[in-house]
């Protein structure tokens, strides 16, 4: 079974993880309680070099961490406001992408690429959210999709931070298109083809597992050390005996029943990680932020429809990702800002002129240019958001170069235009430069990306482009998805 | 990679698109109940029927009362040899029912599944299929999150939780502990532990102590474990032998289990508890008692678990209208339209009323609001009022707004939608899935009214092959605007209401027609279509034993459609579905 196979690949990354601390006692100088009763007194960011010890603060130096993002934004884009019409290094920024101004430099705008699943109604808002950062075509009734490209690298890195990964989404409206079964909307992370990682929507639960220990159940207040440890005792108590019932009880299961349990037991062993994890140093501070109360809203339909402001909920969420990434809490993030169905906005009041169309309604342009200038004001909205997130990591100075330039982060959509339902090219009346998925890549993994340019391909597989970015991050990969078969060229 | 059905499907234009939406507002049984009738469907649920192959001995019929299945012959000639009951994939407790489980075990006021668990979207069919369930890490942390804080509740010194949990003193010895891990036990697991269950948790209670854990301290953990617990989490059925097709009866406690989960959303209460313990849930005559008691209960949420989930009604008050268009379309129109479909379904649900009638009453339930929309006088006396119909506008679910405006799009009415709801969601037999590559709808086509358009539409053959059923039934509900109010012109042109059964539809019967002139014609048409009936029944199996309907149903849905004395009423469905072996039954895979 796979998944007890990757389980046990972290369990192993995480025995060498402890072995080194054991060999290492430096590392435990600072408690964990030690951090947060130190924070107290910490104010804003950056904080992180002077909570370094001096050994990994070098550590640091020679080699900054790399980070992965997935970022899904719904319902493909207009293209003829996305799409630049000059390429190269000197290309102008498109109407829709105007805000990336002060990070141009370090963003690769992609055109001609094209990704296979999802086509049409091979359930473009069902299956494409995972189609993004799978490149497989889901099946259904029975859940299969494949592994996404953040979890390639999660599992490669193994248990080289506190948290492995983060799976972030700003809803938790989830729908079932053509038939596909509705956890694939919500989800762009994948473990393996029966592992979807379901996504934290509670930017409050974020903050606590960042500061307050990985585990829930531990963030409750313990006054001492003392406290801590006897707590700690009895979760794993809890965990060793539900791991022991569905051990019991898998075996007694049909194959069907026993892939459910197989999800149960590797979120159970996940929490055991998570708990052990808790005793290790953290050096994850707010600064001045505190834990966030997000209330539902705003309550656009007038139906309290399950959604936060998202000019607020993505502020916030992109300063947990930012800090989360200073620290190194963890280096893979996904986040899908909403899904193309029922959680898609109903109206843009915040907009100038107001949009009071729901964005997958809108999506269905039929081509008309009206329509399509209100997609194109709602996607320039969301790349604003997403400007503001890598601008947030682009100030995080690091012993070599910023946070971003250590990163690569990765946005498209599950679909290319939401008229066509299509994954790759597009036509429109009256636009003649290439279109295709539309994709950014932002950061270079460490000045190996050759950012700040318009590149046009000629049909590769975004599989490729996959490919490529692993391999940069130091995981050799070969194939990928349903037709991912070589490193995308043309990006040093 | 799967691409079901491809083969049949031909190229339609853009206007199939909606149709992808219809899965969202209408997943009950679009696009696998059109299976029973023509073979593997698009999406034919979990593991296929094993029909005609099933090695095991026919199941035991259900002799007894109330329309159980007989073994052996078919009507129809659909199915030969032995009836196969199938086999239910394990269900995790969805984000209503781990609520009010903790709510029924614990007495807390606390919900933390509806505050911070992911939401269980209507997935393919309801909400309660195992096939369509996952669980993650991310998951598992929130479930860790909520035991600890019930856990800690259900312990506190004082409280009400406490009293009803702790009713002996733990510090007296073992003796106490035991008999607390037993009772409460019984009814997290929802059946009895086992001597070496019970042992494992007096341990976990002394592993609790050596960590410094106080006498209460070391119960709490108990508590919390079994809330934890994938026996309590899942709703574990076991077999014999998993891997034999030979069908069994479930054993009393899942019995409990399957009536509780279906009529109450929740574990078992005392008398489900009491008849288990005494052997008086195997018969179907049992189940049909207990059922008969539940539906009766306050506690009982079938009605409106079942018509929202059905009917595609959780899309009511998430429907998105353009606001200048339809200023009437408020929130508490929107509650009052849901609230009708509601009352007006549980009314059939308790009086036994009969499924055809569905469609034909000349009743509902109004309020201001409604009667405001509907060109009604406003009923005496607060929130909605059972009230009869006084316009021939209005009969039965087709014309009520709810139904009306979860078939629409944010500005207009939609034909293909509505007449892909009566298909999927009245005759279980949906249009298949739009082909891909479906070319833009041409510019020129997006003047004049609904039906003039699609004629044009349906003028491409590709296109009316499936369009010819949608849209003669779609066309005939023109007279109600997007949000279900009554209209006799279209952009200015006169509606046609004029429709027909015709294309797929009339495929199956070889008879075109019968021919209707707007909605209350076609809801009689439709009423008197025995794929109707059928239809309910499918839906009624498909939410009471948490599984998408297989071809090997297909003699088991005929018995839970046929009524007593000539008449099928709403709740007979739900009795002959409580004493199928389709219900009572279960058998391992291969």
């Amino acid at each position: 079974m796979s998944i007890t196979r990757i389980h046990d690949k972290n369990v192993a990354f995480e025995a060498k993880a402890l072995a080194a601390e054991r060999k290492n006692p430096t590392r435990l100088v600072m408690s964990r309680r030690a951090v947060l009763r130190g924070t107290a007194a910490c104010v804003g960011l950056p904080m992180l070099e002077s909570l370094l010890s001096p050994s990994e603060a070098r550590a640091q130096a020679a080699a900054p961490p790399q980070r992965l993002v997935t970022w899904f934004i719904a319902c493909g884009v207009w293209g003829p406001s996305w799409f630049p019409t000059d390429t190269g290094a000197n290309y102008t920024l498109s109407p829709t992408l105007k805000s990336l101004a002060p990070v141009k430099n370090k963003v690769l705008v992609f055109a001609g690429i094209t990704n296979a699943p999802c086509v049409n109604s091979q359930g473009s808002h069902g299956c494409g959210p995972p189609g993004m950062t799978t490149c497989m075509q889901g099946t259904k009734p029975a859940i299969g999709m494949g592994i996404s490209v953040d979890q390639v690298y999660a599992q490669a890195l193994g248990m080289a931070t506190r948290i492995p990964s983060l799976q972030i989404s700003g809803t938790d409206g989830t729908f079932s298109d053509v038939q596909y079964p509705a956890v694939y909307n919500g989800t762009t992370s994948w473990a393996s083809t029966t592992q979807p990682l379901t996504p934290i929507v509670n930017a409050g639960q974020i903050f606590d597992q960042l500061f307050s220990g990985v585990m829930p159940a531990m963030s409750t207040s313990a006054a001492t050390t003392a406290a801590l440890a006897k707590r700690s005792a009895l979760q794993k108590s809890v965990l060793d005996e539900i791991l022991s019932e569905a051990t019991t009880l898998t075996g007694k299961l049909g194959k069907t029943d026993q892939v459910k349990v197989d999800q149960y037991l590797t979120s159970v062993r996940a929490a055991e990680t998570a708990l052990q994890q808790s005793a290790m140093p953290n050096s994850c501070s707010p600064g001045t932020m505190t834990k966030p109360a997000l209330t539902l809203g705003p309550d656009t339909n007038g139906f309290g429809h399950k959604i936060y402001d998202p000019n607020v909920y993505t502020d916030i969420i992109t300063t947990l990702m930012a800090l989360a990434f200073q620290c190194d809490a963890t280096r893979v993030i996904s986040y899908q800002q909403m899904n193309g169905g029922h959680s898609s906005y109903s109206s843009f009041p915040w907009l100038t002129p107001v949009v009071n169309r729901d964005h997958h309604s809108l999506s269905h342009h039929n081509g008309n240019v009206t329509s399509g200038l209100m997609l194109a004001q709602i996607e320039a909205w969301e790349i604003g958001l997403f400007s503001a997130f890598l601008q947030k990591l682009d100030k995080i100075q690091e012993a070599s170069g910023t946070v971003l330039d250590n990163s690569l982060i990765f946005l498209s959509s599950e679909i290319s235009d939401g008229n066509a339902h299509n994954q790759g090219a597009t036509s429109y009346s009256g636009f003649a430069a290439p279109t295709g998925k539309p994709i950014l890549l932002a950061g270079s993994a460490g000045n190996k990306i050759k950012t700040g340019r318009h590149a046009i391909y000629n049909n590769d597989p975004q599989a490729n482009l996959f490919i490529a970015m692993l391999n940069t991050l130091g995981v050799p990969t070969t194939k990928f998805g349903m037709n991912g078969t070589a490193p995308l060229t043309g990006l040093t | 990679m799967i691409r079901a059905n491809e083969s049949r499907r031909r190229p339609l234009s853009n206007w199939c698109l909606e149709l992808g939406l219809m899965a969202m507002l209408a997943g009950a049984c679009t696009g696998r109940i059109g299976s029973s009738g023509a073979g593997a469907g698009p999406a034919s649920g979990s593991p296929p029927g094993q029909s005609g192959t099933s090695a095991g001995g026919s199941a035991a019929g259900g002799s007894g009362s109330g329309g159980s299945t007989a073994g052996g012959s078919v009507a129809g000639g659909v199915m030969q040899g032995p009836l196969d009951p199938g086999r239910v994939t394990i269900r995790r407790l969805n984000v209503a029912e781990y609520d009010n489980t903790v709510r029924d075990l614990l007495g807390t006021a606390q919900t933390p599944a509806a505050s911070t668990f992911p939401d269980d979207a209507p997935q393919i069919g309801f909400d309660n299929n195992g096939d369509q369930q996952t669980l993650s890490p991310a998951q598992f942390a929130l479930y860790q999150q909520a035991a600890d804080a019930l856990a800690t509740e259900a312990m506190t010194v004082g409280s009400p939780q406490r009293a009803k949990l702790v009713t002996c003193d733990l510090s007296t010895g073992t003796a106490c502990a035991q008999t607390l891990i037993t009772s409460f036990g019984l009814r997290a697991f929802r059946r009895p532990l086992s001597a070496t269950e019970v042992s494992t948790f007096v341990t976990l209670m002394a592993t609790a102590a050596k960590a410094g854990a106080t006498t209460d301290e070391q119960f709490q953990i108990v508590v919390q474990a079994m809330l934890e617990s994938p026996n309590f989490l899942f709703r574990p059925e076991m077999d014999a032998d998993p891997g034999s097709l030979t069908p069994h009866v479930l054993n009393p406690y899942e019995m409990a289990s399957r009536l509780s989960y279906m009529v109450y959303r929740s574990m078992p209460d005392q008398a489900l508890f009491t008849a288990a313990a005494n052997g008086t849930l195997s018969q179907p005559a049992d189940l049909q008692v207990q059922i008969g008691r539940m539906i009766a209960d306050p506690k009982g949420v079938l009605a409106p678990t079942f018509a929202t989930m059905w009917l595609g009604m959780g899309g009511v008050t998430t429907q998105q209208f353009d606001a200048s268009q339809f200023p009437e379309f408020t929130p508490a129109l929107a509650n009052s339209m849901n609230a009708e479909v509601m009352d007006f379904f549980n009314e059939f649900l308790q009086n036994n009323e009969p499924v055809t009638q569905l469609l034909t009453a000349n009743f509902s339930y109004l309020d201001g609001n409604l009667a405001t929309l509907y060109g009604v006088p406003t009923p005496n006396g607060s929130g909605l009022v059972r009230t009869t119909l006084a316009t021939p506008q209005r009969a039965g679910l087709l014309t009520m707004a709810g139904v009306l405006s979860v078939t629409s799009q944010p500005t207009r009415t939609s034909v293909v939608r509505r007449g892909a709801w009566v298909l999927g969601q009245l005759l279980c037999a949906p249009p298949p899935a739009p082909p891909p590559d479906v070319p833009p709808f041409p510019s020129d086509m997006v003047s004049g009214s609904q039906k003039q358009i699609l004629a044009m539409h349906r003028s491409n053959p590709a296109c009316a092959a499936c369009h010819d059923s949608m849209d003669n039934i779609g066309l005939a509900m023109e007279n109600y605007d997007a949000v279900g109010a009554y209209r006799t012109t279209d952009n200015g042109v006169p509606i046609d209401a004029s429709g027909m059964f015709t294309g797929a539809i009339a495929e199956p019967t070889g008879v075109q027609g019968p021919s209707f002139t707007g909605a209350v014609q076609l809801a009689a048409a439709v009423a008197a279509d025995p794929r109707f009936p059928s239809c309910v029944a499918q839906n009624a199996l498909s939410y009471s034993i948490g599984r998408a309907i297989v071809p090997s149903d297909t003699p088991y849905l005929n018995a839970i459609a046929t009524g007593s004395n000539g008449s099928l009423g709403v709740r007979d469905v739900l009795m002959n579905v409580v004493a199928s072996d389709t219900f009572r039954m279960r058998r391992g895979e291969m």
